[in-house]
């Protein structure tokens, strides 16, 4: 299931196998009005699939731990073992607080690690400091020229 | 046979196996000790006759001697008279230091004695008398006493026939005895050997049969052992998945129910107002079985520590750093405490943290309303059951509770006050039962309502042998 914003400024991919997730964390986006364009996959093979396909790099990823066939895990060491997405933010965004996750996570290259709110207040909030930090606040590299 | 003995039973037979071979062994034994006294009697009774034979033949020399001299007047024919006596003498005291334990034999023995060295003088004046007289013919004196020495060594060969008899007997009745020992010794001996191997056997056979049943009874043991060791955590491995499942979706209804709280406080009214409290009352509803189960997985999640992370813990640095990050309610509650004595002790530091956490709060939560919280750690080294442990207390103020609910308190999910008194759910204390319990202790409690309680925890000194 993807869904396309039609206005692209900024893109960001969230990668969660759950529906509510999406949904709820879709509302929160819109609710927030952040100037950017949310795409979802379901899986990491879908979103390796998304990031070969699509010509333009996302400004942020938020990646769900546990997924069907390639967790967050899996595809988060593959992004940043790859030359071509390596510099692509990848914010862990997971229903996980075990220390043992966030540690590997990190030593994965994880940009950084949020657990999921549990209320919807919280949420707006969280997305809010996402879309503002991410989108709004950072340089980012484009992926051009760089090696 | 019955299959299990007792070791009342298992003494008992081998008190009479032990008796019954000292028994065949002393029985044994006795038989070659009369065995080899009979034949030495044998062998003496032989010397007995040769030196009684001597005696005799000493004598008859000695008066053969003195015949021929009466004859020829030559002295050649004449024994040394001394060492006759000599010969006769000694003889004579062998004999009867061999007859001394037949009381029988000694009065023949003491008169052969007298009248052989009668005997001996007899000859002696004879031929004496003789010398000195120089006469061919023999006087009456003379004769009377050549009569008197026939009379002697008549009466001499009458009482050592006798005594021969006597000694005969004996003999006969020692031949008889070694005889009757020879003939049956062997035998004897088979059947203590037969015996002895039968209660070998036997005793082994039981032996066996026990170390069996031993070794049966173990390997069950284990068996169930193991398997009661697989189905707690089996069920540690449900209760975890269940708690980790059951959380999704209460998240997921705190979120949703969450959204369209905020979604009614947009379009306040009269009528939205109870819209608005029974959805707020479903969110706290899912917030507090959400925090059920996460103090729950807490407690799941203690499970047998690697015995490679038991190290020496100083209790004390770990109730000021618990203290230190609780500055807040301390400040805010005055709350004291206090360490007395020996607080190292050996365990896994990361469990006693959360048990000293567990308890400061629990002390904290339950403080007096009147009177400020003041908290007594006390340590110190005790023997129980001649085991060494580390006994530690923790005493607090705080209001107490009857002391019927001792037990109870340790208990998962258990409370004494109501919910909207004091906060929690039961499960810190029964976290604590259980940190102390993967110690192999025990934690127990002593409480006075309005007076305060006093937990005191039971670890044994050495945990790696535990």
């Amino acid at each position: 299931m993807k869904m396309r914003h039609k206005k692209k400024t900024n893109l960001v991919v969230f990668a969660d196998d759950d529906a509510d997730d999406r949904l709820l964390l879709q509302e929160a986006f819109e609710e927030n009005n952040l100037k950017c364009t949310l795409d979802f996959v379901e899986d990491g093979i879908e979103l390796l699939e998304y990031l070969e396909r699509n010509a333009a790099t996302p400004s942020l990823i938020l990646l769900d731990i546990n997924m069907p066939r390639k967790d967050g895990k899996q595809i988060l060491q593959e992004i940043k073992t790859s030359a071509q997405w390596r510099h692509i933010p990848v914010v862990m965004f997971t229903t996980s607080k075990s220390p043992e996750d966030i540690r590997m996570c990190y030593d994965l290259g994880a940009n950084s690690f949020i657990v999921k709110p549990s209320s919807f207040e919280s949420l707006l909030n969280v997305t809010n400091t996402i879309g503002k930090y991410w989108v709004d606040t950072v340089s980012l590299h484009d992926g051009s020229n760089s090696y | 046979m019955n299959k299990k003995l007792t070791l009342k039973q298992v003494l008992i037979l081998f008190l009479i196996v032990l008796s019954v071979l000292i028994t065949m062994a002393t029985l044994a034994y006795n038989r070659l000790v009369s065995l080899v006294e009979s034949t030495a009697a044998i062998n003496r009774s032989n010397e007995f006759a040769m030196k009684l034979e001597e005696v005799i033949s000493c004598l008859k020399d000695a008066e053969s001697g003195s015949r021929g001299f009466l004859l020829t007047r030559n002295t050649d024919f004449l024994l040394d008279q001394k060492s006759a006596g000599t010969i006769v003498h000694r003889n004579l005291l062998d004999i009867r230091q061999e007859a001394r334990k037949s009381m029988e034999q000694i009065p023949y023995i003491d008169s052969i004695r007298r009248m052989a060295i009668a005997k001996i003088d007899n000859v002696w004046s004879i031929v004496h008398t003789i010398k000195t007289k120089e006469v061919k013919t023999l006087d009456s004196n003379q004769l009377n006493l050549i009569k008197q020495g026939k009379v002697l060594m008549d009466s001499l060969q009458l009482t050592i026939k006798n005594l021969k008899e006597l000694q005969h007997k004996k003999l006969e009745i020692d031949i008889d005895k070694q005889k009757e020992f020879a003939e049956s010794s062997p035998r004897f001996l088979l059947m203590n050997i037969i015996g002895a191997t039968i209660i070998i056997v036997i005793t082994m056979w039981v032996i066996y049969r026990q170390l069996l049943f031993v070794e049966k009874a173990k390997k069950s043991l284990e068996d169930k052992i193991n398997e009661l060791d697989k189905a707690n955590r089996e069920l540690d491995q449900y209760a975890f998945t269940l708690t980790h499942h059951l959380q999704e979706p209460l998240r997921k209804i705190r979120l949703f129910s969450s959204r369209f709280e905020s979604k009614l406080k947009k379009v306040a009214n009269t009528e939205g107002e109870l819209d608005l409290k029974s959805i707020q009352k479903i969110n706290l509803l899912a917030a507090d079985s959400q925090e059920l189960l996460n103090e729950f997985l807490a407690f799941v999640n203690l499970s047998q520590p690697n015995k490679n992370d038991i190290e020496t813990v100083n209790v004390s640095e770990i109730i000021k750093t618990i203290w230190a990050e609780k500055k807040d309610i301390v400040k805010t509650s005055k709350a004291k405490y206090t360490i007395e004595g020996d607080m190292e002790i050996e365990g896994y530091h990361e469990h006693l943290v959360m048990l000293f956490e567990q308890l400061i709060d629990n002390a904290l939560k339950f403080k007096h309303p009147e009177r400020k919280p003041v908290i007594l750690f006390t340590g110190k080294e005790e023997m129980i059951d001649e085991k060494p442990y580390h006994v530690l207390t923790i005493s607090d103020n705080g209001i107490g509770f009857e002391q019927e609910y001792a037990q109870k308190i340790f208990l998962i999910f258990q409370r004494l006050n109501h919910k909207s008194e004091y906060a929690g759910l039961g499960i810190g204390l029964a976290i604590s039962r259980k940190i102390v319990e993967l110690h192999n202790g025990t934690i127990s409690v002593e409480s006075r309502p309005e007076k305060g309680s006093i937990f005191t925890i039971k670890i044994p000194i050495k945990q790696s042998i535990g």
